[in-house]
């Protein structure tokens, strides 16, 4: 079955860029724009990763990750957040809410599609 | 890449577009917290992009600007009007910057350097002297950026392995050799799983940089009965040998972001005899894979464990806590003409499916029997065919309406007008070949809108309104159809020139009794033009009834409503699909012909009383204390010579999309239905009266009428169709 990704970011040029990535790598990717919709599109997509970005409206990338780990179906989903920030107390924020790994933008196709391989396979 | 590149550039204009906004309510203290978020979100996004796309001076500047603005979020700087001016400069400087990026020219390095050294600075002074601004800056250069950071930590090199090489341990006896060796104890915490973390995928990466043997302890496993987090009960040893230039504090970077999560300890040690041994890893695999399928529900795959996918699926499936064999809601590309060709066919199908159902009534069958009932059940998956098909085209109007953003802005710049664009409902969704045709007459709706809708800024600030004006695009579903208005917060409808220019023009007689909406609606009139207002922008009067045509060649109708002083709102509203509508299946002249359900109110059985003559030989119906003109059906298609009377006729009330009634005298109605359109313009070019056809269920086809062109309107008398000898030629192919 195909890998499914759920994209979380309030740019859509981000978004199309991740989409186009994921997409060639043969991913299957559902897109949402921002952390309320990203919840909301959580149960329907039940994807196998999700990825985030930290600044986003109505709900930011921590309380995105929070969201996720509320529902027990996703305890253990593989979380990546992918955003231009780098402060080490932000990551220490995504780490405590759960999140798996910290990916600075921007980012390479090739190694983005890498370590998604390796969170899901 | 240039796609995307493009997408960028636009939704930097939209962005702009955002901060500009907020500008506005930070000058107009309309502004609240989220304000200052959205703005800056939006240049944060800007910078992301350009990060993206390598473009230097603009990452600089928009880093810059959003440091300011994030020291305004955090309450660090207060808004005044010397930040405000500040970070309005700020904005045309990162206007014109994205500009020359889109344009790719380069502006001259003195531009917005001053703004770009105040901006820093006051970070600087919010931030206590210290600022970041250096730093920060350089943080963005793009030597930083493109460097991927990891925190994972998995090693990005080497090829992908599958985890079965990976983890079928040992891979190898490290050698007495005197080389050095790490080894690395590991112990998960529940935690690391809730985090998304697999023991087994760090354990991979870690063997991407070397040798490595892995061991599990499983003492602690707790027996089956009361197995719980067995993944975490067991404790692993791995040994590495390091391939080249790996050192100590590249194997913490693997282990970064489970810091906390787990108990883990790195020593280094030179291997004299051979290593600890660990033991040959026992095949954990199985047995810490197959234990949790039947009890604790959260270890399932995620066992450090090597399993094959296979396995891992089949693990998974077993497992209530994912519900893998729920559908997916994934999608694929497919090519558009594969889309029309199926909704073609389906389209056949319905056809066959109606002429099927006919036949089958003119049978001595019971409406019982079971082909009757396989028939009414065909007739049902048809129709849900038919409807699944369509949805396949649909598509948000979100783009389009994002694409009009922009005319709005290019507009208003040329009118020297501010105003600004709000999409509601940018989600509805229609289908795809509308959004494409609706491009160029919104396009001209709007260059008109903020032409001659907007007033002047002086003009509006004299009537006591915003100097920024608003366009508003919206667009909903409404029963059955996608209705999309475009409003401005304008002057409205001149009516008094209106009229002139129309009695000028000759489209109205100066006798003519006509309504507000009446005279608004003129504007649609082909010819239309008020003279003193062409400007640049759209030119003679930017020819609304092209706007109209066009939609109208989409099934729709557009209206439009004004109040002086208030604004102007063109609606247009469409039918959801171009390829099916419902209609009223009539005769005339022994012809059977379709009137589109949208534009009936009513069918009337009139008595002569309800009938008056007038003197040049047209007739009236009086309804509802109003008359309307009455038209006979058959004449004006040029079917037969003019009716005596109406005794035996039925009549059809229509409303037309000036909201202008009239009525239409048929010798028969049949029945309401759905019919699938059939273009004629390919192969008879435009037929006055005439909409398109569809084929009937026996077979035959029957046309559609235009009941707008039925519909008589001030200064255009019935038009033209009575004639109607074009029609009998074009009658005599079908």
């Amino acid at each position: 079955m195909t890998t499914k990704i759920l994209a979380v970011d309030d740019s859509r040029t981000m978004r199309a860029m991740i989409q186009t990535a994921l997409t060639d790598a043969g991913f299957d990717v559902d897109l949402a724009e921002d952390g309320v919709d990203g919840l909301d599109k959580l149960s329907g997509s039940d994807p196998d990763l999700v990825i985030t970005d930290i600044n986003m409206p109505r709900l930011d990338g921590f309380g995105m990750i929070e969201g996720v780990r509320a529902r027990p179906e996703c305890a253990s989903l593989p979380i990546l957040v992918l955003t231009t920030e780098s402060g080490e107390e932000l990551k220490q924020r995504a780490r405590t809410a759960g999140a798996t790994g910290w990916i600075v933008k921007p980012f390479d196709a090739e190694k983005l599609v890498a370590i998604i391989n390796r969170l899901v396979v | 890449m240039s796609d995307l590149r493009d997408m960028f550039f636009e939704e930097c204009d939209d962005l702009l577009e955002v901060l500009s906004t907020g500008l506005d309510d930070l000058q107009n203290e309309t502004s609240d917290a989220e304000t200052i978020n959205a703005m800056f979100r939006s240049v944060h996004s800007i910078k992301g992009g350009a990060g993206a796309f390598g473009l230097d001076r603009l990452i600089k500047f928009a880093h810059a600007f959003e440091n300011v603005l994030d020291d305004l979020r955090s309450n660090k700087l207060d808004v005044d009007p010397t930040i405000t001016a500040l970070m309005f400069s700020g904005f045309d400087h990162l206007s014109d910057l994205v500009d020359a990026a889109r344009e790719d020219n380069d502006l001259p390095d003195s531009d917005g350097a001053a703004v770009l050294a105040e901006l820093k600075q006051t970070t600087q002074n919010a931030n206590g002297g210290s600022g970041d601004d250096e730093d920060d800056a350089n943080e963005v250069s793009e030597d930083d950026f493109v460097a991927l950071t990891l925190d994972i930590g998995l090693d990005l090199g080497g090829d992908d392995e599958g985890p079965g090489d990976l983890l079928g341990l040992p891979t190898l006896s490290p050698a007495a050799d005197g080389a050095t060796y790490y080894v690395v104890t590991f112990k998960a915490e529940p935690v690391l799983y809730a985090r998304g973390h697999d023991p087994a995928l760090l354990f991979r990466a870690l063997g991407e940089m070397g040798d490595l043997t892995v061991a599990a302890d499983r003492s602690e496993v707790a027996p089956l009965e009361s197995l719980q987090d067995a993944p975490a009960a067991i404790s692993w040893t791995l040994t590495l040998r390091p391939d080249d230039g790996i050192d100590e504090s590249a194997i913490r970077e693997i282990f970064e972001f489970v810091e906390g999560q787990c108990s883990l300890t790195i020593s280094e040690t030179v291997a004299e005899d051979e290593p600890e041994a660990p033991e040959p890893a026992p095949a954990p695999v199985e047995e810490v894979a197959a234990a949790p399928v039947n009890t604790a529900p959260k270890p399932k795959a995620k066992a450090p464990a090597a399993l094959t996918k296979t396995e891992k699926q089949e693990a998974k499936g077993g497992d209530g806590g994912k519900k893998s064999s729920e559908p997916r809601n994934s999608t694929i590309r497919v090519d558009l003409n594969r889309v029309d060709r199926l909704i073609n066919l389906v389209g056949e199908l319905v056809i066959s499916e109606a002429m099927l159902r006919q036949s089958m009534n003119e049978l001595p069958v019971s409406a019982n029997s079971a082909v009757s009932e396989a028939i009414g059940q065909l007739k049902t998956l048809s129709g849900v065919l038919q409807e699944s098909v369509m949805a396949i085209r649909a598509q948000p109007v979100r783009g389009l309406f994002q694409r009009m953003s922009r005319i709005v802005r290019e507009s208003s710049r040329q009118a020297g007008k501010t105003s600004r664009l709000v999409m509601v409902g940018e989600a509805t969704e229609v289908d795809k070949t509308v959004t494409e045709r609706l491009v160029e007459p919104l396009t001209h709706m709007i260059r008109n809108s903020v032409d001659h809708g907007l007033e002047k800024a002086e003009d509006r600030v004299a009537a006591g309104k915003p100097e920024m004006g608003t366009i508003k695009l919206e667009a909903a579903h409404r029963s059955g159809r996608v209705v999309i208005s475009l409003s401005d917060d304008g002057a409205g409808v001149n009516r008094v020139k209106v009229r002139q220019k129309a009695e000028e023009k000759g489209l109205v007689r100066p006798e003519d009794d006509l309504t507000d909406s009446d005279i608004d609606n003129l504007l649609f009139r082909p010819g239309f033009s008020t003279a003193d207002e062409i400007s640049q922008l759209s030119g003679r009067g930017v020819g609304m009834d092209v706007v109209r045509s066009e939609i109208q060649a989409l099934g729709g109708r557009i209206n439009l409503q004004s109040e002086p002083g208030k604004g102007t709102t063109i609606t247009i509203s469409l039918p959801l699909t171009l390829a099916v509508m419902e209609g009223m299946l009539i005769e005339v002249a022994g012809e059977s012909l379709v009137v589109p359900t949208v534009a009936l109110r009513e069918t009337l059985q009139p008595g002569q009383a309800n009938i008056h003559d007038f003197c040049d030989g047209d007739r009236g119906l009086s309804v509802n204390d109003s008359m309307l003109p009455i038209v006979d059906l058959g004449e004006a298609l040029g079917f037969r010579t003019p009716l005596d009377d109406f005794n035996n006729q039925s009549l059809l009330l229509i409303e037309g999309e000036s909201g202008r009634r009239s009525a239409l005298a048929v010798d028969g109605i049949v029945e309401q239905r759905e019919v699938v359109i059939k273009g004629l313009e390919q192969n008879y070019q435009s037929i006055p009266g005439i909409a398109a056809a569809t084929i009937l269920g026996n077979g035959k086809i029957a046309l559609i009428v235009d009941t707008d062109q039925m519909i008589p309107s001030p200064g255009n008398g019935n038009p033209g169709l009575r004639k109607g000898s074009e029609l009998a030629e074009v009658n005599s192919y079908v």
